[in-house]
Parts: structure tokens; C-alpha cells; sequence
């Protein structure tokens, strides 16, 4: 099957909207640090977390490109394996791609700025480039795998379904569980919650960071958005 | 052996949680190397027919083969089909160069010159989106995308959808002079079915899901007949007769009937002429869907 030729469209449909995206987002902040260097050091210019933007943008490409690129593909001739196949490759190399160009650009910002990025945030300057880049590439990768089931599953379930179903899982994780874990659970119970949590995230009762933890999290929670998005999309039918 | 072939297909929908059946058994085949006529009213199923054999939707039960090769989600049966959607199913921010572009990277056999001369012939400007092209320039685009293909099996879903009588003339002279240099088999499902009876060999007629009729169109044509007269004249003779259907104009009566003329029964104001495909198909349809 034409593969490379699938892979070579998811590409370059994404390129163009990838470079406005971060023509807009790192034009505004050249614009900031422009204004910063014309109004001095009294300014209070400052910005964080550039990350998110670009979990929006993958949010947003999950969903909105999916439908345009399935019913062009099945048009010509392509199996629904193969959309996975390429929709997977395309998700990788993104992700890959925009950790990279966020990673450096960190790193440069840092430099000129003190800018600090989420992964300087949570485990501070000291550790190796490829490591930052490894890590926020997991994380947006897992974010698009995320993104990708959301989508199938609003295609399946059908929009206001689907809606009923986001909000009540926003519910249950934002409102109930942390006020089940402040009111319910006993001092002790939450401090071991809080442990559980920053094990998650790699952080140890010594000092030390295992970063294996977070990339491992990282892989499990793609593949639990990969693996039922591919069971998805084998009985996705075109809408007529 | 080349050919398509349909086995026993059923296709069974959900509406406002009332079961409905789209395709009821349906069994044909479409035989390297002719034209087909896919005819039927609005709603009748060939659409659902079309979008199982090019995999856009699943059977509920009966199975596809295209040259002995299952349809069903296989890579191997790529490059031997296309079919010509009536819907648009490309991205409306491409531009119509753009989609013979990508055409042309998704099949091997797809003549770029030869898409971009059609163009020339059609008058259709290859750098403007398909989101701003009128119904008709839509229409065009996606037939050419399809004449420029060189597969075994081309599928055209309402082709002339908007076409004016121009555009049309020239797509059928296209397909027939295309179909001359390279013989495949081209499935036409249209409405305008006087326009396309000169070309097409078979006639397959689908009616509530099921096939009505499948035949040779010189075979069809010569099954029948229809006969003009008075109103009690006619009647007399179509007793005991295979009548499909009967128009009145003026106070004269027209009866379509299959079979032969009962020579004996005319009498000298009675006018027999040949059935004309578009009225046998009508009536055909009008009756419930009666198989012949």
C-alpha cells in the first residue's frame, strides 16, 4: 500500500498550518520581548508555558483534520488500517518535530531571557537537552493520541452524547476526586496520593528524578488512546 | 476471471431507531470490458450500493470481490477501482490542481497531461479551490479526476450533477472515445437515463434495495413496445397482457407492454412504436417493484 505517499499528505497538509501557528506564537513573543527592550527593565512583560499552546494546536488538528483527510483518503482507495497507520506516523513525527522546536527555542529563550519551560518548572535547569525534548515529545504525542480517541469517539457516540460524556469526566476529575481526596480521605491517605502522584511525574524520596516514570506514563496513557481509536476507525463508515 | 462480483449483499441502517433496509440480497455482476447503466428512483440504493464496492461503507452481510480479491479493506484492490462520488469528499481548501496532485501520488496510473488538457477542454481553471467552484465546475472536476485514471473499473456516481447540455455532450463523447482506446468497465448511476441509454450495454435497475431488472439494453429495448389508441381499443388488446404501465394524452390511451405484438389485435388507428428506456423505467418503478 501507498504508505510513504499517505504519510507524505498527512505532512504536508499539516506544514502550512504548523508554520502560521508558530509564526503567531513565537512572533508574539518577539513582539513582547521587543516591547520589553524599548520600554527597559522596569517592564513587566513576562510569559510561561508555551507548551500549552502547542497542546491546543495538537488538540485542534486531531480533531478538525480528521474528518477532511478520511473522507479524502477512503476516496482514493485507501483501507482504514492504513489512515491509522499514517495518521500514527504523522503523530509521532509531530510530535517529535514540536518537541524539538520548542525544546531549542526554550533553550535559547533561557539564554536571552530566563525564560523557563514547563519541563524547567517542574525539574529544573540541570539536565540534558535530549531528555527535554524525549519528555515533551511523550507529552505531546500522548496529547495527540488523546485528542485522535475524542475525536473517534464523538464521530461514534455522536456530538451531544459525546458532550454529556466530556463534561461529566470533568466533573469526576476536576470537582470530585480532589474533593473526595481533601474531604474524605485522612491527612496521611492524601500525603500518599500526593507521593503517588510525584511518582508519576519521576520525583523520588531522594533527590534523584527517574524520568523513566513520566515517559513510561506517557507511552501507557497513547496507547490506551491508539490502541480503542484503531478498533474505532476499522468500523468508521463515510457519512453519506 | 475480471470481474466485479456482488454475492448476496444487504446493507441494513438505523433511522430515529427504525430499522431500515438500504440493500435486500442484492447479487450482480459488473464483467470486464462493458458500460453499465446503475438505475433507480432517488433513495433506491445505488449510492449504498456504489460506497460498499469502493469501501466507504460496510455490508451487513454478503461479500464483494473484484477479480477475485475481497473489497473488503484491501490494499491489493487499490489501484483496479475509483469511483466518482457524487458528494465532495475533498478537502474544500485544495485547489483542483492540488487534488490531480495528490491523485497522482495515490495511483501510478493517473495521467496528469492528460487531467490538465481536459481541464482546457472543459474551461476549468485549475488553480481555483473546489470550495469556490459552482455545482456544475464540481462535477467536472471529480470526472476528470476519474477519465484521467487508467483503472480496470470506473465508477460514476451521478456524473452530470449541474453539467449544462455542452459539458454534457462532451463528458459522453469523452467516455466513449476513453473507453474505445482502453476498454474497462465504467458503471454509470444516473437519473438522466434517456441521455446515457446510446451508452450503455447492460441496465441494471435497482428499486427498494433489490435488483428489478439486469439486461442487456438492446434486449431490454426489444422486450417490450408501446401501443396509442382510444381508450377502449387499447384496453381490449391488453387483456391478458404484460401491460408495465399506461399514459393517457388527449383522450388517446398509451399502454407499455412487454412481450410481443399480437399482430392480429392491432387495429388501423393504433400506433405501435418502440419503448423508450427512461418510460419503461418509470413504469417499471411506479409499480412497486415488480420484478420481470
Amino acid at each position: 500500500m501507498k504508505l510513504r505517499s499517505l504519510f507524505k499528505y498527512e505532512c504536508l497538509t499539516i506544514a502550512k498550518p504548523l508554520g502560521i501557528f508558530y509564526s503567531i506564537l513565537y512572533g508574539i513573543v518577539l513582539a513582547g520581548y521587543i516591547v520589553d527592550m524599548i520600554v527597559g527593565n522596569n517592564s513587566v512583560f513576562r510569559f510561561n508555558g508555551v507548551e500549552f499552546s502547542c497542546v491546543i494546536f495538537l488538540c485542534i488538528c486531531a480533531s478538525l483534520g480528521f474528518s477532511e483527510d478520511f473522507r479524502f483518503l477512503l476516496q482514493n482507495g485507501f483501507t482504514r488500517n492504513s489512515i491509522f497507520c499514517g495518521t500514527f506516523m504523522l503523530y509521532i513525527s509531530l510530535s517529535f518535530f514540536m518537541g524539538a522546536v520548542d525544546t531549542l527555542i526554550a533553550m535559547l529563550l533561557n539564554q536571552l531571557s530566563g525564560y523557563r519551560s514547563l519541563f524547567h518548572q517542574l525539574y529544573g535547569a540541570d539536565h540534558s537537552i535530549f531528555l527535554q525534548w524525549l519528555l515533551l515529545s511523550c507529552f505531546y504525542f500522548t496529547v495527540s493520541a488523546v485528542s485522535y480517541l475524542f475525536r473517534l469517539l464523538s464521530d461514534k457516540m455522536g456530538h451531544k452524547l459525546f458532550l454529556v460524556l466530556m463534561i461529566g469526566l470533568a466533573v469526576f476529575f476536576f470537582i470530585f476526586v480532589p474533593y473526595f481526596i481533601s474531604t474524605v480521605l485522612s491527612e496521611n491517605a492524601q500525603l500518599k496520593v500526593l507521593d503517588f502522584f510525584g511518582f508519576l511525574a519521576g520525583f523520588t524520596k531522594s533527590s534523584h528524578i527517574h524520568f523513566f516514570n513520566p515517559i513510561l506514563i506517557c507511552i501507557g496513557i497513547s496507547c490506551i488512546g491508539f490502541l480503542p481509536a484503531r478498533f474505532l476507525l476499522k468500523k468508521m463508515e463515510l457519512k453519506q | 476471471m475480471k470481474a466485479i462480483r456482488i454475492n448476496n449483499l444487504t446493507k441494513d441502517y438505523k433511522r430515529q431507531n427504525q430499522p431500515l433496509r438500504a440493500l435486500d440480497h442484492v447479487s450482480l455482476n459488473f464483467e470486464f470490458g462493458k458500460i453499465y447503466g446503475l438505475l433507480g428512483r432517488n433513495g433506491a440504493g445505488k449510492s449504498t450500493l456504489i460506497n460498499i464496492l469502493c469501501n466507504r461503507i460496510f455490508a451487513t452481510e454478503g461479500t464483494v470481490d473484484i477479480d477475485g480479491m475481497s473489497a473488503f479493506e484491501n490494499p491489493d484492490v487499490h489501484e483496479k477501482i475509483y469511483c466518482m462520488s457524487e458528494g465532495n469528499l475533498c478537502p474544500d481548501s485544495f485547489s483542483v490542481k492540488e487534488v490531480f496532485k495528490w491523485t497522482s501520488e495515490f495511483y501510478s496510473c493517473f495521467d496528469m497531461e492528460k487531467a490538465l488538457t481536459l481541464s482546457e477542454m472543459f474551461g476549468l481553471n485549475v488553480r481555483q479551490k473546489v470550495k469556490k467552484l459552482s455545482t456544475g465546475y464540481k462535477s467536472i472536476y471529480k470526472i476528470i479526476t476519474a477519465l484521467s485514471l487508467n483503472v480496470p473499473y470506473l465508477i460514476f456516481d451521478e456524473p452530470v450533477l449541474g453539467l449544462d447540455a455542452n459539458h454534457r455532450e462532451l463528458f459522453y463523447k469523452l467516455l466513449l472515445s476513453d473507453y474505445e482506446k482502453n476498454p474497462r468497465t465504467i458503471v454509470i448511476a444516473t437519473h438522466l437515463i434517456e441521455e446515457v441509454s446510446s451508452l450503455i450495454e447492460e441496465i441494471i435497475i435497482i428499486d427498494n434495495g433489490r435488483v428489478l431488472l439486469s439486461d442487456t439494453a438492446e434486449h431490454l429495448l426489444a422486450k417490450g413496445y408501446s401501443i396509442a389508441g382510444t381508450p377502449a381499443n387499447i384496453d381490449a388488446y391488453c387483456k391478458g397482457k404484460d401491460v408495465v404501465g399506461y399514459d393517457e394524452i388527449a383522450g388517446m390511451k398509451i399502454a407499455y407492454i412487454l412481450g410481443d405484438v399480437q399482430e392480429d389485435a392491432v387495429t388501423p388507428d393504433m400506433h405501435i412504436s418502440t419503448i423508450n428506456l427512461q418510460k419503461l423505467f418509470v413504469k417499471l418503478t411506479e409499480r412497486g417493484g415488480k420484478p420481470l
